[in-house]
């Protein structure tokens, strides 16, 4: 499982934005409040975030995009920051995809540009950008519980039939994790649900990386087991935001 | 979707119970943050079941911090608006327009309480003698609202008026003007409320929309209240001037002249000073009934006589008056001189017609006057002072109570009377229906549907009186007078 435990961005400017959905949108938690480009007219736009270091992780929420890129501004141009690895995951909010970058940590202060083009005749937009340093806690066991939790609301009508009224449907998930302490409890329980609480974050959990899930959601206070010195067995549950 | 708005310092901010994008109008759409971590239900109705102010009761509103964050600490008043749509602002209605004002700043939570917008404008002296539209109208001037009559009939067509009753005296000052026109429409069984600057007023049967029907699948429950029984109904009495009187007498001496069959005793009325000829004169076997015109008392005017029969204690003789306008002032009696024994004993009662009642009303009661022959007595008209009331369709239950807004006549008294009777004896519905844009019923409004779930269909046509908003499971309950058939 791998957590981008949340570093503060200090600003993200787009090269384009909609009056009704400004780029700031990004910096807030919740992903109903997107950033779009002005118009469908923007083929191709880019988002640069200034933050302090260290930072090894960013996640692009929501992204209606055909593609997307990460540079790291070296003071004269914009390169690929060394290590890139780039992973899209088709993330929870219908027809969009999440954008996963790891790269050598960067520290200090740093720039980054990520570049997105059009897909299609669509406009450009997203809903959630987060940058920080990456947890990652091994000892990921299946079987993962995935629910949905339904908040439409429902109830019967006079002729019998049911009134319903669709809201939001989000994913909860839960597991255990056994590793030993040190790859189980410091990073998860004290390097992440106590430093941060539950703040949405972006989460992959499974074992590996190629069959992980992508939740943007809130951690709940995980437990954790000592069996023996070296053996720990934590369980955490995490609650998609929508 | 519930779309609050708020005007915080000197703008609009759009909250709703989830994050979500409202529709505005064509490809606009505006975002509305998730703000809200409770409201309470709201609820719309009159004091009364057969009018006046459409008034909120208070319910608070929660909402998060975040809102504030640019505009702390949160303001004490802000301007609120309450609507609900689909789509978005494009099909919105409008469920409530007032004031918030700040109760609480906690950490987890700004509360607010919902106000209707206040006026303290007081009323002015004003005497009235049109119609209750003119008198709201004149006063929407003092308020600087507008006034909305428009209003729909049974059939749904556009009708401008309603009943617009004539209103005779209207209260004088010293009261807050809003109150006193909730109190006038009450008396007169309208209802109305403020939105923004707009007073919409409707008569109880008559609303601003066109009448709804609802489907069985659009309602969630249903029940029928029964109306509350009042054995009687009654406002505060007031002095009347009647135009018809009865004067009834009694000779209550057996005959000591058994030679002298008949007594007479003449009547004069007197109007504003003057005295006056009957308009119309009648009596039972007190015969003959003639006008004298030889100046009995040496006026001018006319006495009305009428003999009657001395010996027959027991069996009151009586003359009944009725002017056209003409309101008496006093009235005079006289023994004639040749027909009285020289002293007599005579019990008599004066009667007005109450025409709201149709019935007489004893307003004089005099026993065993002493007369002697040739002697004129003057007595002033008694003043008639009863209370306006009318029996309920129920022989148990409360007697209901009721204040007119001002000064009215006795018979346009027991009209209202009957009207707040008509509407308090009808049956009441209460159906709850699910917030859908375009669906939620307005007050007055006419709302006809089928109950198929009563052990018998039920054809229902009811006006909503009153109207309670869940934001939390998205429903209203409509409640109102109903005919169910």
């Amino acid at each position: 499982m791998i957590i981008c435990k949340p570093a503060t961005i200090s600003a993200v400017t787009a090269s384009s934005e909609h009056a009704t959905y400004p780029d700031g949108n990004l910096l807030d938690a919740r992903p109903k409040l997107i950033w779009q480009a002005a118009s469908s007219a923007v083929a191709s736009a880019t988002l640069v975030l200034t933050l302090t270091g260290p930072v090894d992780t960013v996640v692009l929420l929501g992204a209606v995009a055909a593609a997307a890129t990460l540079e790291r501004w070296t003071g004269s141009a914009y390169t690929a920051p060394a290590g890139l690895v780039a992973a899209d995951y088709a993330d929870s909010f219908g027809g969009t995809m999440a954008h996963w970058w790891t790269f050598t940590a960067l520290t200090g202060s740093v720039q980054l540009r990520i570049t997105l083009a059009q897909t299609g005749s669509s406009v450009i937009s997203a809903t959630n950008l987060l940058a920080g340093n990456a947890a990652t806690i091994d000892g990921v066991e299946y079987p993962l519980q995935e629910s949905l939790v339904d908040t439409s609301i429902r109830a019967q009508l006079l002729d019998g039939s049911e009134y319903y009224k669709k809201r939001d449907i989000y994913r909860a998930f839960s597991g255990t994790i056994r590793a030993g302490r040190v790859a189980t409890v410091e990073p998860l329980l004290r390097a992440v649900c106590r430093t941060y609480g539950s703040v949405p974050m972006a989460v992959q959990i499974a074992p590996t990386v190629s069959d992980a899930f992508m939740v943007y959601g809130r951690l709940g206070m995980a437990q954790a087991s000592h069996a023996w010195p070296t053996v720990s067995q934590a369980s955490f549950d995490l609650v998609e935001v929508v | 979707m519930l779309l609050v708005r708020l005007y915080i310092n000197g703008s609009w901010r759009y909250i709703s119970d989830r994050d979500q994008m409202a529709h505005v109008s064509g490809t606009t759409y505006r975002q509305y943050v998730a703000g809200l971590i409770a409201m309470d239900e709201i609820r719309f109705a009159t004091s009364n079941p057969w009018g006046g102010r459409v008034a909120i009761e208070y319910g608070t509103m929660t909402i998060s911090p975040d809102v504030f964050a640019g505009d702390w600490p949160p303001p004490g008043k802000a301007d609120v608006r309450v609507c609900y749509g689909d789509a978005g602002e494009s099909d919105e209605q409008m469920l409530l327009m007032g004031s918030a004002y700040l109760l609480e700043t906690r950490a987890d939570g700004i509360v607010y309480a919902l106000y209707a917008p206040l006026t303290t404008t007081m009323v002015t002296d004003e005497t009235f003698f049109g119609g209750l539209l003119n008198v709201f109208s004149y006063y929407c001037a003092d308020l600087g609202l507008t006034l909305d009559t428009g209003c729909y009939d049974d059939l749904g067509t556009y009708w401008a008026g309603g009943p617009n009753p004539t209103v005779e005296y209207m209260a004088s000052g010293d009261r807050a003007l809003i109150n006193a026109l909730a109190d006038l429409a009450a008396w007169t069984c309208y209802r109305f409320w403020v939105e923004g600057t707009t007073l919409r007023l409707v008569h109880h049967e008559y609303s601003s929309e066109p009448p709804m029907s609802l489907d069985s699948s659009e309602i969630m429950a249903t029940s029928y209240p029964a109306s509350q029984p009042f054995s009687r109904y009654e406002c505060e009495g007031e002095q009347v001037r009647p135009t018809r009187w009865r004067l009834m007498f009694e000779q209550l001496q057996n005959p000591m002249r058994t030679a002298v069959a008949f007594a007479e005793l003449r009547v004069k009325w007197v109007y504003e000073g003057q005295w006056h000829f009957p308009g119309d004169l009648a009596c039972a076997d007190a015969t003959p009934l003639y006008p004298l015109s030889n100046m009995w008392d040496n006026n001018a005017a006319t006495y009305w006589a009428a003999d009657f029969p001395i010996g027959d204690t027991g069996d009151p003789q009586y003359l009944i008056f009725t002017s056209s306008g003409y309101y008496i002032d006093s009235y005079r009696l006289q023994a004639r001189n040749d027909s009285f024994l020289d002293q007599a004993a005579i019990s008599w009662q004066l009667d007005a017609w109450d025409t709201a009642t149709s019935r007489w009303r004893k307003v004089q009661d005099v026993t065993a006057q002493q007369w002697t022959a040739g002697s004129t007595q003057e007595f002033p008209a008694p003043v008639c002072t009863w209370n306006a009331a009318i029996a309920g369709g129920y022989a148990y239950g409360d007697v209901c109570s009721v204040s007119p807004s001002c000064n009215w006549y006795h018979t346009d008294k027991v009209a209202r009377l009957t009207e707040i009777k008509s509407i308090t004896e009808m049956p009441r519905a209460r159906v709850q229906l699910p917030l859908a844009a375009g669906r939620i019923p307005a007050i007055g409004q006419l709302v006809t549907y089928t109950d198929d779930t009563m052990r018998v269909s039920t054809d229902v046509a009811m006006r909503v009186a009153s109207i309670t908003y869940n934001f939390e499971t998205s429903t209203c309950v409509i409640e109102g007078e109903a005919t169910l058939t």
